[in-house]
């Protein structure tokens, strides 16, 4: 099989996360394929669908989910639009795993903090539930999750369960105005609570994804407590075609997002030339 | 006669090559020289300076088909086409061609393997044509770009023009082992010599100057400026040498089609806009800063060559009169106005 050719793979369920946000459980049609994939946490995939083309999205599922993936996307695209209406038993195209991967052997014994916004969950997902998979290999598991409204908030009933578990510290909060009477969460921006939660640095990993806005004031915030730039880890999302080093178009500078991304630290961030526009 | 090749020489080797090899050569096109399989050596323009469309098309189709699906069945399915690579000379390339399409290696062979283009590469061989004068004086600034228009040592097969003597005539340098093999019945003897290495006067460009400004000067306001004029057509990058950007796209509907891999350019305004309407690059002026930087820092920071081979084609082409190498110019005098300071 080709460079290009993706491998067919057969939709088990689809769950509405959002109004406009779905995730799909894929399995490959191949029994044999589904066997011997494997991936780690923070690469991504291309998913196809037949006469419309390819979209890209983080694999949200951990590694340590062997019998299938998941993706979580927004429809928004010319792809993405006829991907919501794929039912199960429908068939997509899958192509990856593709780029680096979040080095979790290095983060074993460190406490793990995830600032999250928004529909940047999904790449994080594969993170926490790698780390809840195998548990007693790290420290605290922090989670400050925001959305614009109640109905924004994805993967609601793993919230759940992740608010239930001793193990899992999450926090989760709404724009002003996006509360629902019913809300127990909190209500405000997420470098806002980030800041009223004020978790330690000291031997942490922080992630932090959501949309730019977010991740502009939250570092600030983590600086203040005290994180240094190569503790913070974010995952990019820059528009990929091949999404193997070819085609041009994630390119920051040098540097190929697909292939040396889409993980870096704040430090590799930093001396990239996407300061302003690149 | 010795070494020296006439026309014919060459003309009886080129017939020679004809039932092994497909051979790829300027013919004449109704704007010129076009690249393109010769059925004749008398199909072959011998005597041409640049053509205005590189030769890249050879190596990397127009438009390519990678796959056919069809899913609509029970059983779906998808077929690859067989990758044609019949054993391929490209006939006279110019020095700065073979510089670009070499230069097409670096990406399209540093990790994954693209298959369609390994192919290719691995079945084609280059004969090159060195230049003792640029073809397009206003244009061509190879020897910027640090080049010897009269030689590559990354053809197969090196052809020098010699000074005529009652017709045209040549010297014939074997380069390569695969190249040797072409000239098993040569009808005339191979020479070493290399032709002496005095500049033919390509326009001038303080080139390591213009990079040295540029590394330091991303966000330095006159990019704006200079770059303002661009339509975003893209015709740079249809006729440039080395560039490699591709879009793929799905051709068909739901249920039966193919997908195909189109040539594309960084100076396009959907090239980087997500789906989200978010662009990185959301006015012309960042695009065409990107084109710049890509070849001239980033491609040879990554990859150790110029993405650019001082063919000047882009400056021919460009319907707006964007000129890279006044924009060079320009940036290796601010270099030089910096130092001064």
């Amino acid at each position: 099989m080709r460079l290009y050719t993706p491998h067919l793979m057969r939709i088990e369920e689809v769950r509405q996360e959002t109004p406009d946000v779905k995730t799909l459980k894929l399995r490959f049609v191949d029994p044999e394929m589904q066997e011997k994939f494997s991936f780690k946490a923070g690469q991504f995939g291309l998913y196809s669908v037949f006469g419309e083309g390819e979209s890209t999205f983080c694999i949200a599922s951990p590694p340590t989910w062997k019998d299938h993936i998941e993706c979580t996307f927004r429809a928004v695209g010319k792809v993405t639009d006829v991907l919501r209406k794929k039912e199960p038993g429908d068939v997509i195209g899958f192509r990856g795993p593709y780029g680096n991967v979040f080095p979790m052997e290095s983060f074993y014994g460190k406490d793990l903090l995830f600032v999250v916004g928004g529909i940047a969950l999904p790449p994080l997902r594969c993170v926490i539930w790698n780390a809840l998979d195998m548990r007693d290999k790290f420290g605290k598991v922090r989670i400050v999750y925001g959305a614009r409204s109640v109905a924004d908030l994805v993967y609601k009933d793993e919230l759940k369960e992740w608010e239930e578990r001793p193990d899992v510290e999450l926090v989760t909060t709404v724009d002003p105005g996006g509360e629902t009477p019913d809300w127990k969460g909190k209500i405000g921006f997420v470098p806002t609570v980030l800041d009223q939660v004020a978790p330690p640095s000291a031997n942490s990993i922080a992630f932090v994804c959501g949309p730019p806005i977010m991740i502009k004031f939250s570092m600030p915030v983590l600086e203040k407590l005290g994180f240094q730039p190569q503790q913070i880890y974010t995952t990019l999302e820059n528009r990929m075609k091949c999404g193997v080093g070819k085609c041009g178009r994630c390119n920051i500078g040098q540097t190929y997002v697909c292939k040396e991304g889409p993980v870096f630290t704040a430090e590799e961030l930093l001396a990239l030339p996407m300061a302003s526009d690149y | 006669m010795g070494d020296q090749w006439s026309i014919a020489d060459l003309k009886a080797w080129t017939g020679s090559l004809l039932g092994k090899y497909r051979v790829v050569a300027p013919v004449s096109g109704p704007n010129g020289p076009v690249w393109d399989e010769i059925r004749s050596p008398d199909d072959v323009v011998w005597e041409y300076g640049r053509s205005s469309v590189s030769p890249r098309a050879w190596m990397i189709p127009r438009s390519e088909s990678l796959f056919s699906y069809d899913v609509g069945a029970n059983s779906p399915e998808i077929v690859e086409p067989p990758i044609e690579a019949k054993p391929t000379i490209m006939l006279l390339l110019r020095p700065c061609d073979v510089a670009g399409l070499r230069a097409l290696d670096c990406v399209m062979r540093w990790d994954y393997e693209d298959e369609p283009y390994e192919a290719r590469r691995k079945a084609t061989l280059f004969v090159a044509l060195g230049c003792n004068a640029p073809p397009s004086p206003e244009t061509c600034f190879c020897e910027s770009a640090g080049l010897n228009p009269k030689w590559t040592d990354e053809a197969d097969v090196m052809i020098t023009r010699l000074p005529d003597q009652g017709g045209a005539r040549y010297r014939v340098a074997v380069l390569s082992d695969a190249g040797r093999e072409t000239l098993a019945g040569a009808p005339a003897e191979l020479s070493d010599a290399k032709p002496d290495g005095k500049p033919i006067g390509t326009v001038p460009i303080d080139l390591d100057a213009a990079r040295a400004w540029m590394r330091g000067h991303f966000d330095d306001p006159s990019w704006q400026k200079t770059t303002e004029a661009c339509l975003g057509c893209g015709t740079c990058a249809f006729v440039c040498p080395s560039c490699h950007c591709f879009d793929i796209v799905d051709e068909g509907d739901w249920r039966r089609g193919e997908r195909v891999r189109f040539w594309d350019s960084c100076n396009f305004d959907h090239f980087t806009q997500h789906a989200s309407g978010h662009n990185p690059r959301p006015r012309q002026w960042n695009r065409w800063r990107q084109r710049v930087y890509h070849k001239m820092l980033f491609y040879p920071d990554k990859f150790g060559r110029l993405l650019c081979t001082g063919c000047g084609r882009c400056v021919e082409a460009c319907p707006a009169g964007m000129d890279l190498i006044e924009i060079l110019q320009g940036s290796a005098a601010k270099a030089k106005e910096g130092a001064a300071k």
